[in-house]
């Protein structure tokens, strides 16, 4: 009796290791598929609370009186007006551009499809800095994407799943992307730093000119570049404070305070680009 | 005669806690990714499996939600089943002392195997990224501290929440023999 449990024992831990064993040493090719098929399989558990979240808001919003609804209405009215004047103007400025391309023969900046997604959930800590958003590529959203908001920069699509998608954010230590100082054309390399406990996340910028300067009173903005791949041009990332001399004498390090909505998102917009041969 | 003779209830009634806690775990980390925090509690899911169930029934457990917790973030190499699989052996070779199910030893066990997986995920699986040596050591501290008082204060109604769905459900769960 004490053998065959002991033989039993021994057959567990046998079959155990081997398991073990074939975890670590399996091909890449599989591991990617497995984690692909239980990306796909916990989607809900992303998808199920952010859906909640947005019914719990329109029952509360339902409960405004119809008096606070007029007065939102009424600004928003004024809002848009506002933005329309903004969007006439950006037609003028696109024809114009245009032109100026076909003159000069210079090749046309990128198009992009733009997709509003909802942010299901937000996995910011100081490990990592990610947000898995409710569009897959079932909505069209391709891997490398730029995803930005209101007030700028967010990240890019990271992971593609069917029905969610995981944006990398700005503040990512894997994040990197050409930028320039506003009002100034030389580039600047712009780094995710991550996020502290307790803090909020940062970046860095090098490859500054010794001859940029930036205090806490007179902040400088930094923009995305042209040369900054999916990115359209002119988005801010961030404000420097501060940039430091490096110890090569010619250039400059600085840190970047990143918007503090970037922790509190609920709805980004990806920019797919579209393909030269679609443009056609 | 019954169609499906030998199925396990007790399997399926301790997965479908488990997937709640795992939806529970995540709400949690997105409420906490406003101060920077990381929660990390797998031994709610691996320690009541791994009392209640067979040993591969609960190892098949571990490797599952190991797998889930892998896809949810930016982590590679299938480390994290097998740090799951290898914590529920130990707890089931280790269940007999627990069989009175008692709070305190229920927490202890639960804080003692979360904490250790911490520590070893910390250590070989979660990216380094050191912006120096003290905002990584605050970094480990600060998180362990969360997870620890989460672990401390809910690992007793975690266990217990299985023993009182499959009691509800008409179905015993007493802490298995050893393997």
């Amino acid at each position: 009796m004490a053998s065959s449990h002991k033989n039993t024992a021994r057959l567990n831990i046998g079959i155990f290791i081997a398991i073990l064993a074939l975890c670590l040493v399996v091909p890449s090719g599989v591991k990617n598929f497995v984690s692909d098929m239980f990306g796909e399989f916990r989607a809900p558990f992303d998808i199920l609370p952010s859906h909640l979240r947005d019914l719990q808001k329109y029952w509360s919003l339902s409960s405004r009186s119809k008096r606070d609804l007029i007065e939102a209405g009424r600004d928003l009215a004024r809002l848009n007006a506002a933005l329309e004047l903004r969007v006439l103007e950006n037609e003028t400025l696109r024809s114009r551009i245009k032109r100026y391309e076909d003159m000069f023969s210079i090749p046309p900046t990128g198009m992009y499809k733009q997709h509003i997604a909802r942010v299901a959930r937000r996995d910011l800590n100081a490990w990592w800095q990610q947000l898995v958003i409710r569009k897959g590529s079932i909505d069209g959203i391709k891997e490398g994407s730029a995803v930005i908001y209101g007030g700028g920069v967010v990240g890019r699509i990271k992971e593609v799943g069917l029905f969610t998608s995981v944006v990398e954010l700005v503040s990512s230590r894997n994040f990197r992307m050409a930028a320039v100082f506003e009002g100034d054309d030389r580039p600047v390399i712009y780094q995710g730093v991550g996020q502290v406990s307790f803090g909020s996340g940062c970046g860095e910028v090098t490859d500054v000119y010794s001859d940029m300067t930036a205090s806490v009173s007179k902040p400088r903005k930094l923009m995305t570049s042209s040369i900054a791949g999916v990115f359209p041009e002119g988005l801010p990332i961030g404000t420097v404070s501060s940039l430091n001399l490096n110890y090569d004498g010619i250039f400059k390090t600085g840190r970047v305070d990143l918007s503090t909505n970037l922790s509190a998102l609920n709805e980004v917009l990806v920019l797919v680009p579209i393909e030269a041969e679609q443009k056609k | 005669m019954t169609l499906f003779k030998n199925i396990d209830a007790r399997f399926f009634i301790v997965f479908g806690v488990n997937c709640a806690l795992f939806f529970l775990i995540g709400v949690m980390g997105d409420i906490l990714s406003g101060i920077g925090a990381y929660i990390y509690i797998p031994a709610f899911l691996i320690v009541p499996s791994s009392l209640f169930l067979k040993f591969w029934q609960a190892v098949f457990m571990a490797v599952f939600f190991g797998f889930l917790f892998e896809a949810q973030t930016p982590l590679d190499g299938a480390l994290t089943p097998v740090l799951f699989a290898a914590a529920s052996f130990i707890v089931c070779k280790l269940r007999a002392k627990f069989r009175s199910l008692d709070s305190f030893g229920i927490t202890w066990l639960t804080w003692s195997v979360n904490m250790s997986m911490y520590l070893f995920s910390v250590l070989f699986i979660f990216p380094i990224g050191i912006s120096g040596a003290w905002a990584y050591f605050f970094r480990v501290v600060f998180d362990a501290l969360i997870s620890s008082l989460v672990a401390a204060l809910f690992s007793a109604y975690a266990v217990n929440l299985n023993k009182a769905v499959a009691y509800l459900l008409g179905v015993s769960l007493n802490v298995g023999e050893d393997a």
